[in-house]
């Protein structure tokens, strides 16, 4: 899972954090969850893991957090609200990675967002309003082919 | 079974007792944390409430300290009294309080006794199994030193011979104890009076006398003490000098009942230790005389110290478990500050265990981190009240943490890391979702 508000551990450097989870995994498995968040980290351009994340930037932190996300190697990625928490420049680039991170992970990415640019990064997109699917006749935007309704 | 624990050594069954407190949470910390990498959340956890947590610390510190110094302290004071009162096996005063008479002989302390007279002393002193029969005699002073007129034969029984110097040879000589403010070769005139008696207003005798020796430490009042010829109290008085005029120049025992003006207290030391229980017994059946080991008063006084000791210790269990509880109260508070973190590892997949392994392990580092600082506190406590007590009265009193307090503090340890299963259960009952939007 990504938050909007990180929610990192402050006092632990960025590679704890991102293999946060081999702190309970199995021994088996911790190695591999470490290797990958150092892979993320390098990947998302956070060069020097050995850093508390208290001194990061808004936009360091979130890349920790998606770092974290995709070291545990999920089948299904949630992002609730990514960008938010980001300045448009950082906001842009973070939306880049993580697409091309989930992507090449193999990862199902699903994000929940106001942020249009990255729904313009999306394959599908699904539109509630009002707590509801809303139609896609509805929608004013140009780029409404991607707005598909998926009714189980 | 009872045989094989009393055949072990008292520090095997101390270790024994230590663990029995120690193991349970050995068996909960295995429990909770085998299998986990915890220590990095606890240390962030830790660090970044550090104020909040070492208030807790102190807290914890200041309870264990208090507790564990007051009983050690108990003990140091039950030690260096005893010891103060080693040297005297036998007392022989007139008929009273034993305590009284006690602290007047043994711990210089000034009270209005009674006298026993020559015949008395005599039948005493001529006793065939009394090796040391010392009359004692109090009431002047000088500064702040009781003076205690006995006999050379006494003083060296007091210091195992051991004086600097010399013991006195001519009336107006004398002995200070260790802590006495005169040295070898000073002069003194002694005054009327003891204490706040003595004061500003000092009525001194008429009489120079000079140190010649010096006592090694006894760890007693003694230390403050100048000890001179029991006769060179009784003359500066304008008495007798205990002995017929022909042999007015003759220093200690015997003594001629005639010229012999009366002593509160004759310190008896038997040749043999059962003869001391056939003096006692002799010697009280006299109405004139009571005859008592201060070890028997102290071994009553003891008794009921003891009694004291026992609520001491199950007081201070109770202010320690009221302490952990309000600790705990507070640690639950506080594990609603990390509430989110806790939401956080549960959405990445943590396990419950995982979860109370990181809230267990961070009260267990603030309980066993308290408990330890408390006994350094303890001990320090101990130190400074042992000084202060060994100041004012002048007994020895070294307190140091022993097995008791160690176990105590193992006991609190143990049940309030049991209570800390409290917080660790509580943030799992935390609603997970709302954590994550809040």
């Amino acid at each position: 899972m990504i938050f909007q508000d990180f929610l990192l551990f402050e006092e632990l450097d960025a590679l704890t954090n991102a293999g946060l989870s081999a702190l309970f995994r199995p021994r088996s498995e911790r190695a591999g969850i470490r290797a990958r968040a150092a892979e993320h980290l390098q990947r998302l351009g956070i060069q020097d893991g050995t850093r508390k994340v208290a001194s990061f930037s808004g936009g360091e932190r979130q890349r920790v957090a998606v770092a974290r996300a995709l070291a545990a190697n999920p089948d299904i990625l949630l992002a609730d609200e990514p960008t938010a928490s980001l300045h448009r420049s950082a906001a842009d680039a973070l939306s880049q990675d993580l697409v091309a991170l989930a992507r090449d992970a193999g990862t199902s990415l699903i994000v929940v967002s106001h942020d249009e640019r990255l729904l313009a990064c999306m394959d599908e997109v699904l539109t509630i309003a009002d707590g509801r699917p809303a139609d896609p006749a509805d929608a004013d935007d140009t780029d409404a082919d991607k707005r598909t309704i998926n009714h189980a | 079974m009872r045989d094989l624990w009393d055949g072990l050594p008292i520090v095997a069954q101390e270790m024994l007792l230590l663990g029995a407190w120690l193991l349970p949470i050995l068996l909960i910390g295995a429990a909770l944390l085998y299998g986990f990498a915890a220590t990095r959340l606890i240390r962030d956890m830790l660090w970044r409430f550090r104020w909040a947590n070492l208030t807790f610390v102190i807290l914890i510190a200041v309870a264990v300290g208090m507790g564990s110094a007051l009983i050690a302290q108990e003990r140091g004071l039950r030690q260096g009294s005893a010891k103060a009162a080693d040297k005297f096996d036998l007392l022989v005063t007139p008929p009273g309080s034993e305590m009284t008479m006690m602290l007047a002989a043994v711990y210089l302390q000034p009270s209005d006794v009674g006298l026993l007279n020559g015949p008395t002393y005599q039948q005493i002193a001529r006793h065939e199994r009394v090796e040391i029969a010392a009359p004692l005699a109090f009431g002047d002073s000088y500064q702040r030193s009781p003076i205690v007129g006995t006999t050379a034969q006494f003083t060296r029984h007091l210091t195992d011979d051991s004086v600097e110097g010399r013991l006195w040879e001519t009336t107006y000589e004398a002995v200070v104890g260790a802590a006495a403010e005169l040295a070898i070769g000073d002069t003194f005139q002694p005054s009327h009076g003891v204490g706040v008696e003595a004061g500003l207003e000092a009525d001194p005798h008429d009489a120079h006398f000079e140190v010649v020796g010096r006592m090694p430490r006894t760890g007693s009042p003694w230390d403050r003490a100048i000890l001179m010829p029991v006769e060179a109290v009784w003359e500066v008085h304008g008495l007798a000098n205990g002995h017929a005029p022909e042999r007015r120049d003759q220093l200690g025992p015997p003594f001629d009942a005639d010229y012999f003006p009366g002593t509160p207290a004759i310190i008896v030391k038997a040749e043999e230790l059962w003869a001391n229980y056939a003096l006692r017994s002799e010697f009280s059946r006299n109405e004139n005389t009571m005859a008592f080991f201060p070890a028997t008063v102290l071994t009553d006084l003891y008794r009921v110290m003891g009694d004291v000791r026992q609520a001491m210790s199950i007081t201070t269990l109770v202010t320690q478990m009221l302490v952990a509880a309000s600790v705990l109260l507070a640690l639950l508070i506080l594990s609603r500050l990390f509430a989110r973190q806790m939401a956080l590892l549960r959405a990445l997949g943590a396990p419950n265990r995982f979860l109370m392994a990181v809230v267990w392990g961070y009260c267990a580092v603030l309980i066993l981190g308290g408990t330890l600082l408390g006994l350094g506190v303890g001990q320090g406590a101990a130190s400074v009240l042992s000084a202060v007590i060994t100041q004012r009265t002048d007994i020895l009193v070294e307190a140091r943490l022993g097995w008791q307090e160690i176990r105590l503090a193992a006991a609190f340890a143990g049940i309030t890391l049991a209570l800390a299963m409290l917080p660790a259960l509580a943030v799992l009952r935390q609603p997970t979702v709302t954590h994550l939007r809040s």
